[in-house]
C-alpha cells in the first residue's frame, strides 16, 4: 500500500492527563480522513503532533515508510519532514506585517529557495485558486475571516505539501463564510485528490468528503470506517451517543451548519408562526445576521402577506451602542436594552460572540445560539418575563 | 529682592560646556553598551538551559530592584577594595550601562513575547528555521512595538546620568557644583545646568515623538 503517513501507538500526556492514549492509523496518497469527536477528545493535539508542532511521549510517526520520527528525534529531522506537511489553523495565523502576496511568497523564497519571480507567479496562481486574486496587495487585518482563511489555505497549498492537515478551520468564521471554505476544501478533494486529514464538526461535510471517518474520544480512536458505516450504523455505544446528542442539539438548538441550513431552518420556523398574536423577539443578534438572512427576508414578507400576520419584532441588546442594528433591520418594530441584572458569563464578548434569537410563539423558544451559557442566561430572563404576563408588557 | 548675576555663567561657560560634553560622552557610551548588553541578556534569558537563564534572570532582577545611586556608589567604593581600581567615569559607565541593559532586555523580551504564538507556529509549520522565524516574522513586528519604549528608556538614562556627580565624575551637574563652591551662586548655576540638560534631552524627545507618530501611521493595524 502506498502509505505516506503512518502513526503507530502515539501517546502524549500533559502532566497527569493522558491526552493521546495510543493512536494508530495510516493514510495513503489521495485519501481524505475526517476526525470527529467531542471537544477535549485529543483531536487537536493529535493533529499538532502530526504536524510536528508538539512533542509526543511515545510512539512513531513514519513518512513514506522510511523517515521515522520518534519522541527523541532531533529538530533537524523534524524541519525536513515539516516541509512536506501543511497545516491550516483555526485562527489562520497569517503574518499581519506582510501583505497577502508576501504571506505566500515569503515561505516559497525562504524555505523552498525559489526566486522571487517564480514565487510571485506561484502565489498569484494560488490566490486565483482560492478566489482572492483582487486582494493580493491587501494586509490581513483588512480582510474578513473567510478571506484570511483562504489566504492561509493558499499559503499552505503553495508549498506543495503531500498532506494538508486542517484543524477545525471554520470554527472562528461567521456562519455565512463557512460554506465557502468547505466548498473550497471539497474542490481540493475532488479535483486535485489532495491528501487531507480534517478535524471538523460539520458532519454533513465530513460524510461527503471523507474516505474514512475516525471517531475519537478520550485520546483514542474508538471507531473508524466509511462515512456510511459511521453515520448510519455505528457499532460503538460512545459513537452512537455522540451522534445522538449532536442530532438532539440540532433539533432543540440549531448550532448552525453553514448558511444554507441556517436559512432553511429559519424559513421553516417562520412558517410555524400562525396568528397575529405571535411575537418575534431577537436577543443580541449580531448585526450582520440580518444581512445573511437575504432571501429569508423576502420569504418573511411573503408569509406575512399571505397569512395577514401582524408580527411584532423586538430586538434586545446588552449595550446601547449596538442600537445601530435598528437601521440594519428595517423589520424591527422595537428596540430595548436588557437590564444589567441579566448575567453575562465572563468569557463572552458581547459584541462578537453572541448570536441568539428567541422566537416567542405561544411560548419562548430558543432557536439559534452561539454561546450556550449566554443563551441560558437570556432565556431565563425572558422566561421570567413571560410568566409575569403578556409579551406586550415585556 | 535677589540680584541675578547671569554674567558669572558666561564667565564659567567653558567649565559647564566641558561638563555637558562629559555627560554626552558618558551617556553615548552607556546607551550603546547598555543596548548591546541588553541584547545579550535577551538571548541568554531565552535559553532553555537553567544554568544560563537563571543567573541572567537573577542579575536583571537585582539591577532593576537596586537604586541606581546605590549601584554607582558600590561600584566606586567597593571595587577598589578588592583591587579593581576604577575611575569615577568608568564606574558610572558600568553602572549606567548594566542598569539600562536590565530594563532594555525586559522591554525587548516583552516585545518578542507580545507577538501571538500562532504566527510563530505557522512559520515553523511551513518549514522556517528558528533564526528565519526571528528575523522575518517576530523581530520586524516586535521592533515596532518596542521602539517607543526604548526611546523612553534612553531619555530616562540620560537623566539618571546626573547621579554620576556623586562619584566625582566631571559631568554637567558635578561641574555646576564646583562652580557653586567657588562662587556661592547656586540659583544661577543650577538654572543653567537645568537648561543645558533640557537642551541635551529635548532633541531626543522630539525624535521619540516623530518615531511614534510615523509607526502609528504606518501600522494602524498592529
Amino acid at each position: 500500500m502506498n502509505s505516506i503517513l503512518r502513526i503507530i501507538n502515539l501517546k502524549k500526556s500533559y502532566g497527569q492527563t493522558k491526552v493521546l492514549r495510543g493512536i494508530n492509523f495510516e493514510i495513503s496518497k489521495g485519501e481524505i480522513k475526517c476526525i470527529i469527536g467531542p471537544s477535549g477528545s485529543g483531536k487537536t493535539t493529535l493533529l499538532r503532533c502530526l504536524a510536528l508542532l508538539e512533542d509526543f511521549d511515545e510512539g512513531e510517526i513514519i513518512y513514506h515508510n522510511s523517515d521515522k520520527i520518534i519522541s527523541s528525534s532531533e529538530d533537524r529531522e523534524k524541519v525536513k519532514i515539516r516541509k512536506k506537511i501543511g497545516i491550516v489553523f483555526q485562527d489562520f495565523n497569517l503574518w499581519p506585517h506582510k501583505s497577502v502576496l508576501e504571506n505566500i511568497v515569503d515561505p516559497l523564497v525562504l524555505v523552498k529557495k525559489m526566486t522571487k519571480k517564480e514565487a510571485a507567479i506561484k502565489a498569484v496562481e494560488m490566490l486565483k485558486k482560492v478566489d482572492l486574486s483582487d486582494k493580493r496587495d491587501a494586509f490581513p487585518d483588512f480582510l474578513s475571516g473567510g478571506q484570511r482563511q483562504r489566504v492561509a489555505i493558499a499559503r499552505t497549498l503553495a508549498m506543495n505539501p503531500e498532506i494538508i492537515i486542517c484543524d477545525e478551520i471554520t470554527s472562528s468564521l461567521d456562519p455565512e463564510l463557512i460554506s465557502g471554505i468547505l466548498k473550497l476544501l471539497k474542490r481540493l478533494a475532488v479535483e486535485e485528490r489532495q491528501t487531507m486529514i480534517i478535524v471538523t464538526h460539520h458532519l454533513e461535510f465530513a460524510s461527503e468528503i471523507a474516505d474514512e471517518i475516525l471517531f475519537m474520544d478520550e485520546g483514542i480512536i474508538i471507531e473508524n470506517g466509511t462515512p456510511d458505516k459511521i453515520f448510519r450504523s455505528p457499532t460503538n455505544l460512545k459513537t452512537k451517543n455522540f451522534l445522538k446528542t449532536l442530532k438532539k442539539h440540532s433539533q432543540e438548538i440549531n448550532v448552525y451548519e453553514g448558511l444554507e441550513n441556517f436559512r432553511a431552518f429559519n424559513i421553516g420556523f417562520m412558517k410555524k408562526i400562525k396568528s397575529s398574536g405571535d411575537y418575534l423577539v431577537l436577543g443580541a443578534a449580531k448585526e450582520d445576521w440580518w444581512h445573511t438572512m437575504g432571501d429569508t427576508q423576502h420569504e418573511w414578507h411573503k408569509i406575512r402577506k399571505n397569512k395577514q400576520i401582524k408580527l411584532k419584532m423586538i430586538l434586545y441588546e446588552l449595550v446601547e451602542s449596538e442600537k445601530r442594528n435598528l437601521e440594519m433591520m428595517p423589520e424591527l418594530t422595537e428596540y430595548r436594552l436588557i437590564p444589567q441584572d441579566v448575567e453575562v458569563p465572563a468569557n463572552v464578548n458581547i459584541y462578537d460572540d453572541t448570536i441568539l434569537i428567541l422566537i416567542f410563539g405561544k411560548k419562548p423558544t430558543v432557536i439559534e445560539i452561539k454561546n450556550e451559557k449566554l443563551a441560558k442566561s437570556y432565556f431565563n430572563y425572558f422566561n421570567i418575563l413571560w410568566k409575569q404576563g403578556s409579551p406586550i408588557n415585556l | 529682592m535677589y540680584q541675578w548675576h547671569w554674567n558669572l555663567i558666561w564667565a564659567h561657560r567653558i567649565v559647564l560646556l566641558r561638563g555637558a560634553w562629559i555627560t554626552i560622552e558618558l551617556c553615548f557610551l552607556a546607551l550603546l553598551a547598555g543596548t548591546l548588553i541588553g541584547l545579550i541578556f535577551v538571548f541568554l534569558r531565552r535559553s532553555k538551559h537553567p544554568l544560563v537563564f537563571v543567573p541572567i534572570l537573577f542579575l536583571t532582577e537585582i539591577l532593576r530592584q537596586l537604586p541606581l545611586l546605590v549601584v554607582l556608589i558600590w561600584l566606586y567604593y567597593v571595587l577598589p577594595s578588592v583591587g579593581i581600581i576604577i575611575s569615577g567615569f568608568w564606574a558610572a559607565f558600568i553602572g549606567l550601562s548594566f542598569n539600562l541593559a536590565a530594563y532594555i532586555s525586559e522591554t525587548i523580551r516583552a516585545g518578542i513575547e507580545s507577538i501571538p504564538k500562532g504566527q510563530a507556529e505557522s512559520a515553523i509549520a511551513l518549514g522556517y528555521s528558528k533564526s528565519l522565524l526571528m528575523r522575518k516574522i517576530i523581530l520586524p513586528q516586535a521592533f515596532k512595538r518596542m521602539l517607543p519604549n526604548i526611546m523612553n528608556l534612553y531619555i530616562n538614562q540620560i537623566k539618571l546620568s546626573a547621579l554620576a556627580s556623586v562619584i566625582a565624575v566631571n559631568e554637567l551637574l558635578h561641574m555646576g557644583n564646583i562652580i557653586i563652591s567657588a562662587t556661592y551662586r547656586p540659583l544661577e548655576v543650577y538654572t543653567a545646568v537645568a537648561v543645558m540638560y533640557l537642551i541635551i534631552i529635548m532633541p531626543l524627545v522630539g525624535i521619540a515623538y516623530f518615531i511614534e507618530k510615523k509607526l502609528n501611521l504606518k501600522t494602524q493595524s498592529l
